[in-house]
């Protein structure tokens, strides 16, 4: 309707009735079941016209600083993942180093040590951090059944 | 002068056909020089914009994809890859090959061609087991989801239906399945859409499992987790929701009137874990549960 | 009617905020200390919008007043610029810090490269003014940086297309072996005769437009000492027909040697053959004058370095072997170009004007004995 009003000048659009390629009246649509009217409403939302946003149109200046936040941000990412896996060297060395040491130290000990985790769970309790956490973060009493 | 000297027999005539008819002379010698590969499509005029990498805005397959914090792989780096590397690092590792195929020892001339042998006490290869270093921590890798829907071979609507469903729970876009083959006894013909099946990476993938195992797993009565005999012994962990499990994801709870019918579906999740233990121990960190006895692990030491 | 009012007003209402962070970050921003070339600024009217953002009046690239006014920038985008501007600054900073440092004359080149590859007025620069005639005070390819960005830009489409046409009009086996394509040569004639226009390789060009010598133009990207090296330029026509051997054979159109060029100024035209008496003239410009009845005729330019070694031959006779040439004198083959030209009715004229004797007119003929 909005389309059509736009169309018709003001003052004109409660006289004229019927205007030619124009259609004024809603067109009657054949009267489907509820089930096939699910049916169309799921189509139309996997429909690849609703996965297409309209296309960013950027002034030349933004276009540029836009690809400097890119920029910046993949190289911050990069020091991070660098960052991390230098972490993670380190520490690799030093559980190499650390198990040597038991090694020297204490040939029973350093077997307990070195032995294949298998079935090793994190705690169920375990959760990934929220902005929010609830009040009770761990519930410490929590004893599990199995002996 | 020239193509005499350099390419012997193939001299460029000049008395040949080949002038007359207007084509150009030259060597028929093929070329062996490309140095520089070419790209048609960036030469092409059309649609100059898709020559632009994906990543730049004025491409239209551009989407923007870190719009916000990803927890989940925050969580994996800050607390779980350490822990992980700690608990599979041992001294004095080294390779240990799988199974592989096996030459036949030749006593027969039908040896010749023929293809390797099996390997010892397997039907098909498997894997070397590497050592565990700082360099290849188990992460997830992917999360693949089946959903094959026997009913649709009636009504295909349904089908129809149960891609929405994965779309409205994942939010990337599901391909339809079809039967590959006609099964009478199932009334099943090569051809007909039998559901959807998606792939989920990245951010996608993270979000889907937090939602499972903060929201629609726990709420599942009776639920006691993953089989711990799951898996398919390469790092991959399979499990299943039932058509009233996958009712509980908030997209489909919040919107009971739209989906009088849900369907189960299949998870696939991908691991670089080596074996299906060390899987299990990664995919406990995010919280999926686990029963049952694990091959390897005596009862009183089995981990909840 | 009240539902647009409110979408205009809630764009109102974003562009205020945008424009608010404007006025907050509107400090002068300065690259890192060590870059010190006027290119690496942002031409005046453009550079407050750039660094600063997109102000009031809309963003001085538009220039329809209406599109100005419509125009809004995307929220947040001035604040996440800042951030990032500081944090690819301080990049910049630590690698001035190394090259200082540097000896090695190669990974200078790479430092000074990328020290100003991320920053955003090179970037619009090198974007958005003519990259080929370039204007020295926003596209200076004496700085390695701008060299760079040209070299990507060349490689993503004009190296590709050379190569093209190279390989499909079989230049390359045909003239010399292969071609590693070092620098970008680019060909015109600019004279009264010619198109005023950069040659696209392959083009089939009118006897007319090709009567006096082209314009070459020679862009190095490479971390070369431009100042001592020396070109070499020739013209090769491997299409002329050889009777007597029922073949065809080179001729030499066009030679020049002892070429020096520089980033900036690196056209060779007829003003600086002119004004240069250090250029050798191999052999002078002789046209394209075609056969009628015959296919194209490819025109070859081939540019080498010389190794700084001077070639101070000169070459009577026409015919030519490219491949001995180039063996003899060690040149090393950086980059080509090629034109075609075909029998047209102004051939004669050219033949005229330079003396040249009456071409040949070849008919078919059914031959005697069959053709292998």
């Amino acid at each position: 309707m909005n389309t059509i009003n736009s169309k018709i000048p003001k003052f004109q659009s409660s006289i004229i009735q019927q205007i030619r390629g124009i259609r004024t009246k809603k067109s009657r649509v054949a009267t489907v079941s509820t089930g096939t009217q699910r049916v169309i409403t799921q189509l139309s939302v996997i429909s690849g016209r609703k996965k297409y946003p309209r296309l960013l149109k950027l002034s030349n200046e933004d276009r540029i600083r836009h690809e400097t936040i890119n920029k910046a941000w993949s190289l911050y990412q990069k020091d991070l993942r660098n960052e991390r896996n230098e972490q993670l060297e380190l520490q690799y060395n030093s559980i190499l180093n650390a198990l040597n040491d038991l090694k020297q130290v204490d040939i029973e000990l350093f077997k307990v040590a070195n032995k294949k985790e298998k079935g090793k769970r994190f705690p169920i309790d375990l959760r990934i951090p929220v902005d929010f956490p609830a009040n009770k973060v761990w519930h410490y009493e929590v004893k599990s059944n199995k002996k | 002068m020239l193509a005499t000297k350099t390419f012997g027999s193939s001299i460029r005539l000049f008395s040949s056909s080949v002038v007359v008819s207007g084509k150009p002379g030259c060597s028929i010698v093929k070329p062996v020089h490309h140095r520089i590969k070419i790209d048609k499509n960036k030469l092409s005029p059309r649609f100059p914009e898709l020559n632009l990498p994906k990543t730049d805005i004025r491409n239209p397959a551009f989407r923007p994809t870190a719009t916000h914090q990803d927890r989940v792989q925050e969580y994996y780096h800050n607390s779980v890859e350490s822990d992980l590397l700690l608990i599979n690092v041992q001294e004095g590792e080294f390779t240990q090959s799988g199974k592989k195929r096996r030459e036949w020892d030749g006593s027969s001339p039908y040896h010749l061609n023929r293809p390797l042998r099996k390997p010892k006490g397997s039907d098909t290869e498997t894997i070397d087991i590497k050592p565990h270093t700082h360099k290849n921590i188990p992460q997830i890798e992917a999360i693949h989801i089946n959903c094959y829907v026997e009913q649709a071979k009636d009504n295909s609507n349904h089908a129809l239906t149960s891609l929405t469903q994965l779309q409205q729970i994942t939010g990337v876009k599901p391909k339809p399945i079809f039967a590959k083959t006609n099964v009478i006894h199932w009334r099943v013909r090569a051809g007909f859409q039998m559901g959807a099946s998606a792939t989920l990476k990245g951010r996608p993938m993270h979000q889907f499992l937090s939602t499972l195992t903060e929201v629609v797993l726990p709420r599942i009565r009776e639920y006691k987790g993953i089989s711990n005999k799951s898996g398919d012994t390469t790092g991959n962990i399979q499990f299943g929701l039932t058509p009233d499990d996958v009712r509980y994801f908030p997209e489909i709870e919040s919107n009971q009137d739209l989906w009088p019918k849900t369907f189960g579906m299949h998870f696939n999740i991908v691991t670089s874990a080596q074996t299906d233990s060390e899987a299990r121990t990664l995919l406990s960190a995010f919280g999926l549960p686990f029963h049952g006895s694990e091959k390897g692990v005596k009862p009183e030491n089995i981990e909840y | 009617m009240l539902r647009s009012n409110i979408l205009k007003s809630s764009k109102r209402l974003l562009a205020t905020t945008a424009e608010q962070s404007t006025v907050n970050s509107n400090t002068e921003k300065t690259w890192s200390s060590g870059s010190k070339s006027d290119s690496f600024k942002a031409g005046k009217n453009y550079r407050e919008a750039l660094l600063n953002g997109v102000p009031k009046n809309g963003p001085p690239s538009l220039r329809s007043r209406k599109y100005k006014l419509r125009y809004t920038s995307p929220v947040g985008i001035n604040e996440a610029f800042d951030e990032a501007y500081e944090f690819l600054k301080t990049k910049s900073q630590n690698k001035y810090e190394l090259l200082s440092k540097e000896t090695d004359s190669d990974k200078q080149h790479q430092l000074k490269i990328e020290a100003e590859i991320n920053n955003p007025e090179v970037k619009f620069n090198f974007e958005f003014n003519e990259k080929l005639e370039n204007d020295q005070r926003y596209i200076d390819y004496t700085q390695p940086v701008y060299r760079e960005l040209k070299k990507k830009h060349w490689e993503n489409y004009g190296q590709m297309l050379l190569m093209q046409r190279l390989e499909s009009l079989a230049v390359i086996p045909d003239t010399l072996a292969t071609l590693e394509p070092k620098a970008e040569v680019s060909l015109k004639f600019s004279n009264h005769t010619g198109v005023n226009r950069w040659i696209e390789p392959g083009m089939l060009l009118s006897s007319n437009s090709t009567t006096y010598s082209p314009t070459i133009k020679i862009q190095e990207f490479d971390n070369v000492d431009i100042s001592n090296e020396l070109y070499t330029v020739l013209i090769v026509n491997p299409d002329v027909p050889d009777i007597e051997k029922n073949s065809y054979k080179t001729q030499l159109q066009w030679g020049l040697s002892n070429v020096k060029l520089d980033f900036n100024d690196n056209v060779i035209s007829p003003k600086k053959l002119l004004e240069d008496k250090s250029i050798n003239e191999i052999i002078d410009y002789s046209p394209p004058v075609p056969e009628k009845n015959l296919p194209n005729q490819r025109f070859v330019t081939w540019v080498f370095r010389q190794n700084n070694v001077q070639l101070n031959e000169k070459i009577s006779t026409r015919d030519f072997d490219i491949r001995e040439f180039v063996e003899q004198k060690k040149l090393l083959p950086i980059g080509a170009h090629v034109w075609r030209s075909s029998w047209d009715l102004n051939v004669a004229n050219v033949r005229d004007l330079y003396g040249l004797p009456n071409g040949t007119v070849f008919q078919k003929v059914r031959g005697k004995h069959p053709l292998n």
